[in-house]
């Protein structure tokens, strides 16, 4: 190739930023890209210290691929996964998702000046819309999980989360040696309702029960809805006395309540606490769930609108031909 | 062409020095604590490299490498040994929950990338000084495929037969987990007689017996 091109007005052309910095850490070229971004003029940056431009600018590990690139000749790359920007850049229309800085992507190449001298050629690239679209995509995806980790009629968490949430909650009980109590609540006899009342009030029913039985939940704690009518609250850092209190307040409350417009005590529940302890035989997410279960079988057998284990921790169960409901 | 005892030792007192200086500016970059060690330096023919590497499950392995150019001609790889380093990596940089595979990969990418040019360069600067000659370095160079792309099928002209490789097995520990990686220096024969004998240079001048 024979022609000879204006390079520097290739460099002024380019869609990226470009800028050298010499030994002494000084900008010696400053790219028309940059000036336009930035609002520094090539002008004003000329000469001056990065730290100069953007008071409070400091980066170390920029300046130690610099010295690299300068002192030994070797490339590096900044990623933005891994540093986000080299220079405070406003971005001016977006501040979706957090992003009020441009993103960028830098590369420090050696360079050699025209007298000998070692420079560091760095260039700019911006990737945030690269990263908005990501941040754009993750939310999405973020959203679809979380519904699709919930049940639709109440709001409630669902099984699938309950299985991961639960998985979790018991690996930290062990390692922090502290228990956590499941209670399982069902309806009594919801389906009685639910034929005579019809499925719409049937539906408000389960909506204004899972909205009583929450409001007696910590922050901490989660209810899932785990059937149709039935539910299961977890307590992480919750022993059993104190599980029974919750439990019996729960059902207090539920047969005190006009819910969804009905007389108070028209619906009531049962309530099965089983407890998750590490001092005691190790049990796992299934066999807690079991043991709740069939201590709510327990309160229904036991005549329900009541909590198994009682108050005095009993679980008393004759054992008996029963349906449950 | 093998490596003496002196040799092997003062090779791996060197990639540990190195190897501490890359671990110092990963935790400033990372912000976490990271600590590399070396536990072994060796030299072989590269077509011996094939039986040596194993690939994850689906065969593949993750490799950043720079192209040496210079004093020394060559390459230098890192090479990740499993999935593990993904899942450090994904550690580090995924404070934000859960992403789309696609975004997350290429944050993976970017990040590995990241990662291998400070531990390559930190070597290379080290090669440098040895050799008290300039090397030239590409940018690094992201690839996933399987050990004869990676390292037989690089579109770098090599001849397979006449690199020797200076392994440099890796342990990069990080956020309570162990992430094992090759530092892999793939030279032409000239060149890695050319390091041997700056480093038996070197320990002549400290009065090592060679």
């Amino acid at each position: 190739m024979d022609e000879e091109f204006d390079f520097r007005l290739i460099c002024e052309h380019l869609p990226m930023g470009l800028f050298v910095l010499d030994a002494e850490r000084r900008i010696r070229y400053w790219n028309e890209w940059l000036a336009e971004k930035s609002g520094i003029s090539a002008q004003q940056a000329a000469q001056q210290r990065l730290e100069d431009l953007f008071p409070g600018w400091s980066n170390e590990r920029f300046q130690s691929a610099v010295g690299q690139a300068i002192d030994y000749r070797i490339p590096h790359v900044l990623s933005q996964a891994l540093n986000r920007l080299l220079l405070p850049i406003k971005v001016p229309l977006s501040e979706h998702y957090g992003v009020t800085l441009m993103q960028q992507k830098v590369s420090v190449l050696p360079l050699s000046g025209s007298a000998g001298s070692h420079c560091a050629l760095v260039i700019i690239q911006d990737v945030t819309e690269t990263v908005v679209r990501a941040a754009a995509a993750n939310d999405v995806m973020r959203r679809f999980r979380e519904v699709s980790l919930r049940d639709p009629l109440t709001n409630l968490f669902n099984r699938r989360f309950m299985w991961e949430w639960l998985a979790q909650k018991l690996k930290d009980a062990t390692r922090d040696n502290t228990s956590l109590a499941c209670l399982m609540i069902d309806l009594d006899r919801f389906k009685r309702l639910n034929d005579s009342l019809g499925h719409q009030r049937g539906d408000e029913i389960l909506q204004a029960f899972a909205v009583a039985v929450m409001a007696q939940l910590r922050e901490s704690d989660i209810l899932v809805r785990y059937g149709g009518e039935e539910f299961a609250a977890f307590l992480p850092r919750c022993n059993l006395q104190h599980a029974i209190v919750i439990a019996q307040r729960i059902r207090q409350d539920v047969r005190a309540m006009a819910i969804a417009d009905l007389e108070p005590g028209t619906v009531t529940c049962s309530v099965g606490v089983a407890l998750y302890d590490p001092q005691q035989s190790p049990k796992d997410a299934e066999a807690l769930l079991r043991e709740a279960d069939q201590r709510l079988y327990a309160a229904k057998r036991g005549g329900r609108d009541r909590v198994c284990p009682d108050d005095d921790g009993a679980v008393t169960d004759d054992g008996g031909n029963f349906h449950r409901g | 062409m093998k490596l003496t005892d002196l040799q092997r030792d003062a090779l791996g007192e060197l990639a540990n020095i190195s190897a501490s200086r890359a671990a110092k500016q990963l935790s400033l970059l990372l912000s976490d604590t990271i600590d590399i060690t070396v536990p072994r330096v060796e030299i072989l023919p590269l077509p011996e490299l094939r039986e040596r590497l194993t690939a994850d499950g689906d065969g593949t392995i993750a490799s950043v490498y720079q192209v040496l150019s210079g004093a020394l001609q060559g390459r230098v790889h890192l090479i990740f040994h499993n999935r593990d380093s993904k899942a450090l990596i994904h550690a580090l940089i995924c404070e934000a929950g859960p992403m789309l595979a696609e975004a997350l990969r290429e944050y993976e990418h970017e990040a590995m990338t990241e990662v291998g040019n400070i531990i390559i360069a930190t070597f290379a600067t080290m090669l440098a000084d040895l050799v008290g000659a300039e090397l030239k370095l590409s940018l690094p160079y992201y690839t996933e495929g399987t050990v004869e792309e990676l390292l037989f099928r690089l579109p770098v002209a090599d001849e397979v037969e006449e690199m020797v490789v200076v392994v440099i097995e890796t342990v990069l520990h990080a956020a309570q987990r162990d992430v094992s990686g090759t530092l892999m220096v793939v030279l032409k024969v000239n060149s890695a007689e050319e390091l041997l004998a700056r480093i038996d240079a070197m320990l002549q001048q400290f009065g090592g017996d060679v």
